[in-house]
């Protein structure tokens, strides 16, 4: 188990490690695994709930979606397309999540180098959304 | 809404599914151009809802990936810096673009994906045990065709890096996850096996997309009557093709893709010079 601990820098000279001694990162691929699904699932069902509720009401869809501060006040007024873009934006927040659990799973196992290098994707796609909400 | 386009719609995006999901590319690498080619829909739209449809196929796709362990976690965080950054500044650049260009671009980047695959040698099984390993990358995996466990330890990081950066811009200009550059290069550059890259793939490509879909989402460029057949269709074909990845032998899944992306290249570039496709609308 020397492997959970975060070696020195990449170089040619760094000790090596055979990958039986590795650990094993079923937990993380685990969490990895659920964190997915459950994002899938809350997205899958609010985007069958807008289709569902617009095919009842004999409503179209729209062509565009509204601005993410105003999804939440449609979604109380029971707004179809509400419900649809809310469904677009948990699905574009799910990776998010994820690499967030990843940069926790790693962080467990003591990894701090790969824990460091999920933050830094995290704060990038931090990056991307808050450039899109100050649009 | 015109039910018939969002069967098509629909179909189509299950189609590229099977395929993004066998191969590790995300679906838009075929999504954007059969979109934009063969239904004329706007490609900026294309593009948003490829990334959106993109980010779903991975959601769906990198679960089963993950359970075989194709997908190698501790290099995808590694390889998702560059990517996720050339991302980001690649859709700030695409919003602004003119479609011809991006059609240019496109057509170029599949061609070259396509001619690397057909000509590429194959990669050589390296022993872990004799070789260093300073990043910490290597891996293993049980391959279901095979019966073999296959291990390996990526090669040349720092190249492998340098073209992420590079797949990301390009993913993040054309709402694509960037798979189509980085399977290649994972596995001719970094001699990471190809379903190991596919599965790595499958899973960066929807965290790559996450940032072209929100720019495209506060450009507008997100259309419900286009995403959401795409979707519909996404997710069913995923589940499909990443299904079908444990039972299909690498070497099938190659040839596919390369007939694929040539023909959607070249009909890019194509349309770029303003010449018309056979079929396009």
């Amino acid at each position: 188990m020397s492997d959970l601990h975060p070696g020195p820098p990449p170089g040619p000279d760094a000790p090596t490690t055979s990958l039986d001694e590795r650990e094993d990162l079923a937990p993380l691929y685990s969490s990895t695994i659920r964190t997915l699904r459950a994002g899938f699932v809350i997205g899958g069902s609010l985007l069958v709930i807008g289709i569902l509720i617009s095919l009842y009401r004999r409503e179209d869809l729209l062509t565009f979606v509204h601005p993410m501060d105003e999804v939440m006040g449609n979604l109380v007024d029971g707004e179809s397309h509400a419900f649809i873009d809310l469904a677009f934006i948990v699905i574009m927040v799910t990776p998010v999540i994820t690499v967030l659990r990843v940069a926790v799973g790693f962080s467990r196992f003591n990894d701090r180098r790969f824990a460091i290098y999920s933050v830094v994707v995290l704060g990038i796609l931090a990056a991307s959304i808050g450039l899109s909400l100050v649009r | 809404v015109d039910i018939t386009l969002a069967v098509e719609l629909s179909l189509v995006a299950a189609g590229a599914a099977i395929l993004g999901s066998m191969l590790g590319l995300g679906g838009g690498v075929f999504l954007v151009p059969i979109f934009t080619l063969f239904f004329g829909i706007d490609e900026k739209l294309a593009i948003g809802a490829s990334a959106v449809a993109v980010v779903t196929n991975s959601i769906v796709g990198s679960s089963v990936h993950l359970r075989s362990r194709f997908t190698n976690l501790r290099l995808a965080m590694l390889l998702q810096i560059p990517t996720a950054g050339g991302a980001l500044v690649g859709a700030l650049l695409a919003v602004r673009a003119p479609e011809r260009f991006l059609n240019a671009i496109f057509g170029a980047v599949l061609t070259y994906a396509a001619l690397s695959m057909i000509f590429r040698k194959q990669a050589k099984h390296v022993d872990p045990g004799r070789i260093p390993d300073p990043w910490r990358l290597g891996a293993r995996y049980l391959d279901p065709a095979t019966g073999e466990t296959v291990t390996y330890i990526p090669q040349r990081v720092p190249l492998g890096l340098g073209v992420s950066g590079l797949a990301g811009t390009i993913s993040g200009m054309l709402g694509v996850g960037g798979g189509v550059i980085q399977v290649p290069a994972m596995n001719l550059l970094m001699r990471v096996p190809v379903k190991a890259a596919a599965g790595t793939s499958a899973f960066m490509v929807g965290i790559t997309a996450v940032a072209t879909s929100f720019v495209f989402y506060a450009e507008e460029h997100i259309d419900p009557t286009v995403v959401t057949p795409a979707l519909i269709g996404i997710i069913a074909g995923s589940q499909i093709g990443s299904r079908l990845t444990r039972r299909v032998r690498t070497q099938r899944l190659i040839w596919i893709f390369v007939a694929i992306l040539l023909y959607l290249g070249i009909s890019l570039i194509l349309k770029a010079a303003s010449i018309d496709v056979p079929g396009q609308r």
